[in-house]
């Protein structure tokens, strides 16, 4: 049996683990080009690196400040979901709520919420609720503006679909609206996904004692290099599993959308 | 079995027609033709209760069957999120929700849609999704989901229109099967003369008139018979030609 005949499932797995072990080698010669150009005391050797990632694993150090920044993810991400869906079915569904809001949108959508951080942090103080109100102001937008742009792109034909065999309102939702506005949501998790972990970083560097952002400036204020490397890798790999974790939800809700491409 | 009396239909202030008087009888294949713009896809509409006539009325003879009227739009109208058997199942779905949103559909009306799909040839594509299918099979599907909610009235727009022409022959036929096979009234629309008149026993000619916006009269049209079918097409063709004429600024006699 050739390669091109074996069945989808039986080629998934040597691909994923191909596609693995070619990232791994990439980190590996990109990391010994950057040991060989900075030095030895900035990028110590691999092996040592690598054991003492096991050690911060074994002993619980970076899965608490792993969990603790996932916390904040998620706790932004629900928070901005439950402020999106309705605004963005509002402006949609009313012309005069989208006229009132969407200047609003406009004006805040393209400034850098990093900016906002210090505002944030004197007014809900150091503690989660700055941190969170960050991700929120990451995602919320984006968020607000694909869904918003999804539902007014809405087939009304699809609507009449549904009308013509006696839908009402929660029919059109279930059969309509939210599978055909799920992929733009989700597009718009993805995009503001990254740029939310990424300021995460920045917002737990301040003032705060937990969270992979404290982790990763603690380990460079100490002059453990070693930590800090393994802190930018896990880093790496919380992001790895929140776009995973994107992906998986798209593949379980909106099955369809390989047949779109 | 449904009578369009009197009506007009309007968006705001425009009229799409007025004065339309038609009947729609039951068993035979209707099909409804005329100019662009006069409204057929707006009088399906109506027929099918997703718009109220601006005036006059439309009377059921069976007052029950104003619930039990499908239809298929153009494209044909599949959900891209829906499974072939998905989309099948949606009418049956919605009927369930009347009585509870999570209330499953019976396990009877799911062993009926699978029936329907053997019987439409398209079992073996009820995993598929819609943006896989063929024409063909994309409207298979579309008669499939409207047939599973058992209508008495189906209607249809331009239902061949994107099809090529073995294809369309084939679906034509399947067409003329559904008054004895599954006792639903075929009503289609179409642009295409010789389709109206290969495959309906009647022709619903929508003409504009002088005065008003819009009104419409029926010609009469008899497959079987030959003598009578040129004679048909030969008034269907002077009506749209007249329509066209009139359009364009063109004088005739």
């Amino acid at each position: 049996m050739t390669v091109g005949t074996l069945p989808e499932k039986t080629r998934f797995v040597p691909k994923f683990f191909l596609n693995t072990l070619l990232l791994a080698v990439t980190i590996l010669v990109f990391y010994q080009i950057l040991r060989l150009t900075a030095g030895p005391r900035l990028f110590p050797v691999l092996p040592l690196v690598a054991k003492r990632f096991l050690t911060l694993i074994l002993n619980g150090q970076l899965p608490f400040h792993i969990l603790v920044s996932a916390r904040r993810v998620f706790a932004g991400l629900f928070l901005s979901l439950a402020v999106a869906i309705p605004v963005a079915g509002a402006m949609s569904r009313f012309p005069r709520a989208d006229k009132i809001l969407s200047p609003l949108l406009y004006l805040v959508y393209p400034i850098p919420k990093v900016t906002f951080l210090p505002v944030l942090m004197l007014v809900l103080g150091l503690g989660d609720a700055s941190k969170i109100s960050m991700i929120f102001l990451i995602i919320v937008f984006q968020a607000i503006v694909s869904l918003r742009d999804a539902l007014k792109a809405l087939d009304r034909r699809a609507f009449q679909a549904v009308r013509a065999f006696g839908g009402g309102k929660l029919d059109l939702a279930r059969h309509v609206v939210i599978p055909a506005t799920l992929p733009a949501l989700l597009s718009a998790l993805r995009i503001s996904g990254g740029t939310a972990v990424a300021v995460l970083f920045i917002a737990e560097s301040f003032a705060t004692e937990d969270g992979m952002g404290f982790f990763i400036m603690d380990a460079w204020s100490r002059v453990s290099y070693a930590d800090l490397h393994c802190g930018v890798f896990a880093l790496s790999l919380f992001g790895l599993g929140l776009f995973g974790l994107i992906d998986l939800a798209e593949r379980w809700l909106c099955p369809w959308q390989k047949s779109v491409h | 079995m449904i009578q369009l009396l009197d009506a007009a239909l309007a968006y705001g202030t425009h009229t799409v027609f007025s004065g339309v008087d038609i009947r729609i009888e039951r068993g035979l294949i209707h099909a409804i033709i005329g100019p662009t713009g006069c409204g057929k896809t707006s009088l399906l509409m109506l027929m099918a209760g997703l718009m109220k006539p601006a005036m006059g009325s439309v009377v059921f003879d069976i007052e029950k069957d104003r619930n039990h009227v499908a239809l298929i739009p153009q494209d044909y109208g599949l959900f891209p999120w829906k499974t072939v058997r998905g989309n099948v199942l949606m009418g049956l779905e919605i009927a369930a929700a009347r009585h509870g949103i999570l209330k499953a559909v019976p396990a009877v009306a799911k062993a009926k849609v699978d029936r329907l799909l053997q019987e439409l040839r398209i079992h073996e594509l009820r995993d598929r999704w819609p943006l896989t299918l063929s024409g063909g099979q994309k409207q298979r599907t579309a008669i499939a989901r409207a047939l599973a909610v058992d209508p008495v009235l189906l209607l249809m727009d331009e239902p061949f229109s994107a099809l090529d022409a073995d294809i369309r022959e084939e679906m034509q036929n399947l067409l003329m099967e559904l008054p004895s096979t599954f006792g639903a009234t075929p009503v289609m629309v179409t642009h295409d003369i010789h389709e109206a008149l290969r495959v309906a026993d009647r022709i619903i000619l929508f003409q504009l008139k002088e005065e008003t916006p819009a009104a419409s009269f029926t010609v009469e049209c008899f497959p079987n018979e030959k003598a009578l079918k040129a004679e048909t097409e030969q008034k269907v063709r002077a009506a749209l030609r007249n329509a066209r004429d009139r359009d364009t600024g063109k004088d005739h006699p």
